[in-house]
């Protein structure tokens, strides 16, 4: 966390979104921020950075792709090596009308019917997990349980090997939890997924199987195949943000319900409610 | 009451299929359907609502009869 940057002592003028304190709790801070005379506040941390804290910016930032670019989807001191429409992880750092093909291509993969044929192992890899809690007084259900799954997951989607878990954890801490150091060392980082994609891209080429790594280097978009940095940087983030946003998801969702028990009245859920849990018929979802 | 989804507008991210699949159907993309003439059985109006308020592209409509 912040460790190359000093404290926050004006959040309206000087933010920086890896601040101990914003870290721990950013929602006062926002608030705070949308209540006051100019809801869009500016910082030179990070080589200057605007943050628009109502919904309403928001959402006109995010449909304006003329005048704003995702081709830089993580704040850091860097810049993009990669620039739009295609950028360094598409779809996610890539504009229109690259993005909607970009995008396309992955749909099928995560439709309903690809995710239900991935649900048996899924199922029987959180009971293991859950097995081997039995017995401790004291489970810490982020770390123990939630991380865990989606890295087996999102392994098994691409065709990686499950043993290279560890790997993949410190991919992501380079990736999105060490954001704030310099450019230099974070390139460094980058060296490990870099190597760790080009072995698997080799590999896959020399032994093709049914995964969403062969799917991408036989994959065209626009009658041609893709290019290698389409193909490196949407595994890339298909390993990140498959296995980033999911931890945190489970982990958050534990959080709550271990923190409100009125959203726990009704579970545990039928099975068929489980595989689809609305809130109206079973209690919790995220709001 | 009766639900459309504007398959334009659809992104593909099947919150509506997740949340009432008795109402919506989706193709291997994602691109979700109502199912039928889109008629809503009255039990299963709380779900056309949720499904309309959860969707990101506010792809989906009700007519009230």
């Amino acid at each position: 966390m912040a460790g190359n940057h000093p404290p926050v002592t004006d959040w309206t003028t000087d933010f920086d979104h890896t601040d101990e304190v914003w870290a721990a709790d950013p929602y006062p801070i926002w608030a705070d921020i949308r209540a006051s005379e100019c809801p869009v506040v500016h910082s030179d941390r990070y080589g200057g950075v605007w943050l628009p804290t109502r919904h309403e910016d928001v959402s006109a930032i995010a449909y304006d792709t003329e005048h704003f670019s995702s081709q830089s989807p993580i704040v850091t001191e860097g810049r993009p090596m990669m620039p739009a429409p295609q950028g360094v992880a598409p779809p996610i750092s890539s504009d229109p009308p690259f993005h909607h093909d970009a995008r396309r291509l992955l749909l099928p993969a995560f439709s309903p019917k690809a995710v239900e044929e991935l649900e048996p192992f899924t199922r029987q890899f959180c009971n293991d997990l859950l097995d081997q809690l039995e017995g401790k007084d004291v489970v810490d259900a982020a770390a123990d349980y939630a991380q865990h799954i989606p890295v087996q997951v999102i392994a098994k989607m691409l065709g990686f090997p499950p043993e290279d878990a560890d790997i993949f954890r410190t991919i992501i801490h380079n990736a999105l939890e060490s954001v704030d150091l310099p450019v230099e060392k974070r390139l460094e980082n980058f060296g490990l997924l870099d190597g760790y994609l080009r072995n698997q891209i080799e590999d896959h080429i020399a032994n093709p199987r049914d995964d969403l790594t062969n799917y991408l280097l036989s994959a065209e978009m626009g009658g041609e195949p893709l290019n290698e940095e389409h193909v490196g940087g949407t595994m890339a983030l298909l390993l990140i943000a498959g296995i980033d946003t999911t931890w945190s998801g489970i982990g958050a969702s534990l959080w709550h319900l271990a923190k409100t028990p009125s959203d726990r009245d009704g579970w545990p859920p039928s099975p068929s409610c489980c595989r689809w849990p609305s809130r109206s018929s079973c209690g919790p979802t995220p709001r | 009451m009766k639900v459309h989804v504007d398959q334009e507008k659809c992104q593909g991210h099947n919150r509506c299929y997740a949340l009432a699949p008795e109402l919506f159907d989706v193709d291997d993309y994602g691109t979700a359907k109502e199912i039928g003439d889109g008629t809503v059985a009255p039990e299963l109006a709380d779900k056309a609502r949720l499904a309309v308020a959860n969707c990101p592209e506010f792809a989906i409509t009700i007519t009230e009869d």
